[in-house]
């Protein structure tokens, strides 16, 4: 065309770029209060994530170590000797659900009560007055907690029964504990990844639909910009870096109310216990992971606004009759 | 071009710029055949024909000078170039002294002219004016004729379109009547006949 001196094909794609992004920049700050509300939404939208994943790896974690503290102690009576003993080990450590054996022997034991009583004068004086009155035991760990009952119907056999001194450990009350525990965990490690995908998705849909509407409310630049003939490219380009700025914005907002909201609590409640959620087990969690978070809740951000733009403007570019 | 609302004035326009494609018959404009084209040639051929519109059709978040510039820079022009072109262009329709202005900040008129200063940055061949003068009062629309007029000097072919009597009794130039998608009539210095 007469006039217009055209630019070398690479210089050109290099303008574009760079007023593709400059304009998606301008338009950031021109379209103000919209910003700030498709900023807002996906604010909420990252900490929602961020929570729901902490909180769930929390409770994960929770769950973890609750199971790992489950044994089992065997209790064996003083006549058992070696071989008795190597014997039952060895028929335990054969059975399926059973992970380890550990054997602890009198002496052991007694070192260990003087260890756990060390403070406690009485109870150390009246273990030293007589002989050593400790059992020695048999320490199992379960493979599976929630198949417990398996081991239990073992050990009540008849002829490993005759071994032992006292109920094994895990009777009574305590029993149940472990049963409840075991049965709520594997519930709940569902019910948290499930959640975490419903806030996931809800929100996602939520930021998609705003961005939607944004960009539905100016769908006539977007028929203008087609008329005077720029291509899709150059149309959309804007948008989407307009977006993507929200993405950025937002993470970086989400990432610094997170961790805001973990300093306070963290002094407020003194990493304390809060029930299943260990709140300084969460803080660790977060100050441990913080540029992997960061980056993720970048990435998050980043794709939720190129990908919604894209969507939105598409349907605004193709090339057929305008009404 | 003038005709009756309905007569099919702004359905021809529309087949040229290639927002409508024709049911039948074939479209030739300066050489390039419409049926040819491809949809990623559209926005080339858009570039290179210039369309003024009873709206404006201003981009609303850009200042007067950006909306010039817009049409440069999708054609891929250097920044350095822009900043020369565009104040000369603004000066021809008048609008020295308002880059910076926001079209809601202008008058209909002055909207216009930002509109007919952005269709002939590019120096096409052709420009379109549908109904340029439609939302305007007779001193304004008096204002933006004018400037389609010093276009026309410079080597551009206008296709206009009115309703407006009074222009094209004045302009004196071709006048080509429409009627039910039909010519009824051409001729050369023209005057209107309703």
């Amino acid at each position: 065309m007469k006039g217009v001196k055209h630019q070398p094909y690479g210089r050109r794609k290099l303008i574009n770029f760079g007023r593709v992004l400059h304009t998606g920049c301008v338009n950031f700050i021109r379209n103000a209060w919209l910003s700030i509300a498709a900023t807002a939404v996906m604010v909420i939208t990252l900490t929602i994530i961020l929570f729901s994943v902490i909180a769930n790896e929390t409770f994960a974690n929770t769950v973890r170590t609750i199971t790992d503290r489950i044994d089992i102690s065997v209790y064996l009576k003083d006549s058992v000797n070696e071989e008795q003993r190597q014997e039952l080990i060895g028929r335990l450590e054969d059975f399926e659900n059973v992970q380890s054996v550990e054997y602890v022997s009198k002496d052991q034991a007694l070192a260990d009560y003087k260890d756990q009583n060390a403070d406690n004068l009485d109870l150390l004086l009246a273990i030293s007055q007589t002989d050593n009155p400790l059992p020695a035991s048999l320490r199992l760990k379960p493979g599976d907690p929630n198949r417990i009952e398996e081991i239990r119907q073992f050990l009540e056999q008849p002829d490993i029964k005759e071994l032992q001194s006292d109920e094994t450990s895990y009777s009574g009350d305590r029993k149940e504990a472990v049963d409840k525990i075991t049965q709520a965990t594997s519930f709940l490690r569902t019910a948290g990844i499930a959640g975490v995908l419903v806030f996931t998705v809800i929100s996602m849909l939520i930021i998609f639909n705003t961005i939607q509407m944004a960009i539905f409310n100016r769908r006539e630049e977007l028929t203008i910009m087609r008329l005077l003939g720029a291509n899709s490219w150059y149309i959309r380009g804007p948008f989407i870096v307009e977006t993507v700025l929200y993405g950025i914005v937002a993470a970086l907002l989400s990432v610094a109310a997170c961790s805001a909201l973990f300093t306070i609590q963290a002094s407020a409640f003194d990493a304390s216990s809060l029930g299943l959620l260990d709140v300084s087990f969460a803080n660790d969690y977060f100050a441990q992971r913080f540029w992997p978070i960061l980056l993720i809740q970048l990435a998050i951000g980043v794709a939720i606004g190129a990908i919604s733009s894209f969507v939105a403007t598409r349907r605004y570019l193709k090339f057929k009759a305008i009404k | 071009m003038v005709g009756a609302s309905g007569a099919g004035k702004s359905t021809l326009l529309k087949l040229l710029t290639r927002e409508e494609k024709p049911s039948s018959g074939k479209i030739i404009v300066g050489g390039v055949d419409y049926e040819r084209l491809k949809d990623r040639d559209i926005p080339l051929l858009r570039r290179k024909i210039g369309v003024v519109f009873q709206d404006f059709k201003l981009l609303p978040n850009k200042t007067v000078h950006e909306n010039v510039a817009f049409a440069l820079e999708i054609v891929g022009m250097g920044s350095k170039e822009i900043r020369h072109t565009v104040p000369k262009v603004l000066d021809i329709v008048g609008l020295t002294g308002k880059e910076k202005r926001m079209p809601r900040e202008l008058s209909g008129g002055e909207r216009q002219r930002v509109a007919i200063a952005r269709a002939v940055t590019r120096q096409p061949r052709i420009l379109i004016a549908d109904e340029p003068t439609g939302n305007l009062d007779p001193g304004h629309a008096w204002d933006v004729i004018k400037v389609l007029e010093k276009i026309n000097r410079f080597g551009t072919t206008v296709l206009l379109t009115t309703h407006n009597q009074d222009i094209v009794n004045r302009l004196k130039r071709r006048v080509i009547t429409i009627d039910g998608g039909k010519i009824v009539s051409d001729h050369a210095g023209g005057e209107y006949k309703a």
